[in-house]
């Protein structure tokens, strides 16, 4: 996937994301005119998102803070490039891909991994609920090891079915959002999906009705 | 631990769909102070990518910095380099014919003619004498080379070191000529374009 390469299509999926990109323009702007301050609430608006996506890709924190960073540095460096071609928000997440792609092809061989913590505030019900019903094991435990289980099978995918997986499924984007991000067509988002979809199943079968 | 990989959920708990499995990822979140670690590490980083220039700003400075004179004697030294080069390099091996078809012309039949005599050539010295030489004129060792070439057309891989004074157009001639008597390939060494020099003729 080439960043530079021009994006013909802009995807405003929901009025919300449309809003989103209006504001984010006027933002790009503004640092492309020298407000380096600007830049700022870009960074406060996207870093946890992209901090997460990275994260899921990597299944190490530490890297997916470094590669974040990597990836609002190298934005902040090439924001004069930036035409408007596409939205901020879809040419910023295909740095961050891109920049863990490379990360990822350069350490292959040595990978290991480390997780934040469930914040069981946020982790669905029902899988709160599932684990709970389970008599004598503390939840926690339970919800650790299902943590683990859950980034195993996400990083036995293929990097470009693990990339359709977390931003559709996780950061819930749409497979339009997602076909400009990675630069493929919608269909060819949908049958990784699916393809990704059906290993996993196989992976976390134990877990699944 | 011991592992509850086996029987993970209970039985009689909800069952769980792989969407809502993928969904826990979304739980997993940075402890508290890590954004203000992340914080003050990118302004740290975007702070140096300010002051410091990017690589092409970077080659361009370096190229601008009143290195005018190494850039010249760096260019004369790349300029007297291949000038050497193109001076003392030595031919390629090349299989006659090809390139040399145009000489290719002259036949067997035009041995005896000018066009082959102008190819001075002598023995160079070391090489091993060939019969009659000593009192061979250039031309009449001209002639006497392409004649001995021709006994020995029957002879594979043999070697031979002449010192030619001709211009290339003239040699190619020769040389060309000489195929018809067996001559594969020949090599010069050491030599300018237009200059003398030694050549290996292997038939």
């Amino acid at each position: 996937m080439d960043i530079s390469r021009p994006v013909t299509r802009t995807f405003t999926a929901t009025p919300e994301r449309g809003q989103e990109a209006d504001a984010d323009a006027i933002l790009v702007q503004q640092v492309q005119a020298g407000d380096v301050a600007a830049f700022d609430s870009l960074i406060l608006k996207y870093r946890q998102r992209l901090y997460s996506v990275i994260y899921n890709l990597t299944s190490n924190r530490e890297d997916a803070a470094d590669l974040t960073q990597e990836a609002f540095i190298k934005a902040f460096q090439s924001i004069n490039r930036f035409k408007g071609r596409s939205t901020f928000f879809a040419w910023l997440y295909r740095i961050a891909v891109n920049a863990t792609y490379s990360h990822l092809r350069r350490h292959k061989l040595r990978r290991f991994f480390s997780f934040d913590t469930i914040d069981e505030d946020l982790a669905p019900a029902e899988v709160l609920e599932a684990l709970t019903s389970k008599s004598n094991i503390p939840r926690d435990r339970l919800l650790t090891e299902l943590q683990e289980k859950l980034n195993e099978a996400l990083q036995t995918l293929s990097l470009k079915h693990r990339t359709v997986v977390v931003l559709f499924e996780i950061e819930s984007l749409s497979h339009q959002e997602i076909a400009e991000i990675t630069g493929c067509s919608v269909g060819t988002v949908r049958s990784r999906l699916h393809y990704a979809k059906q290993q996993l199943q196989g992976k976390l079968q134990p877990y699944l009705s | 631990m011991a592992s509850t990989q086996d029987n993970p959920l209970s039985p009689s708990g909800p069952r769980l769909t792989l969407e809502q499995l993928l969904q826990l990822k979304r739980s997993e979140q940075p402890e508290a102070e890590f954004w203000a670690r992340f914080e003050r590490d990118l302004k740290q980083r975007q702070l140096q990518a300010l002051v410091k220039p990017r690589r092409s700003e970077r080659i361009l400075g370096w190229l601008s910095a009143g290195r005018q004179p190494a850039f010249a004697a760096v260019g004369a030294a790349v300029v007297c380099l291949l000038a050497a080069w193109m001076a003392f390099a030595p031919f390629r091996t090349a299989p006659l014919g090809g390139e040399m078809a145009a000489a290719g012309e002259i036949s067997a039949g035009m041995m005896g003619n000018e066009t082959i005599l102008r190819a001075f050539a002598e023995p160079i010295p070391g090489a091993e004498p060939l019969p009659g030489e000593a009192a061979a004129s250039p031309v009449a060792e001209s002639r006497f080379i392409i004649e001995t070439l021709a006994g020995q057309r029957e002879k594979a891989d043999v070697n031979r070191h002449f010192r030619t004074e001709s211009r290339p157009q003239t040699l190619f001639a020769a040389v060309d000529a000489a195929k018809d008597y067996g001559v594969r390939s020949y090599t010069r060494e050491g030599a300018s374009l237009a200059g003398s020099g030694a050549r290996t003729l292997q038939f």
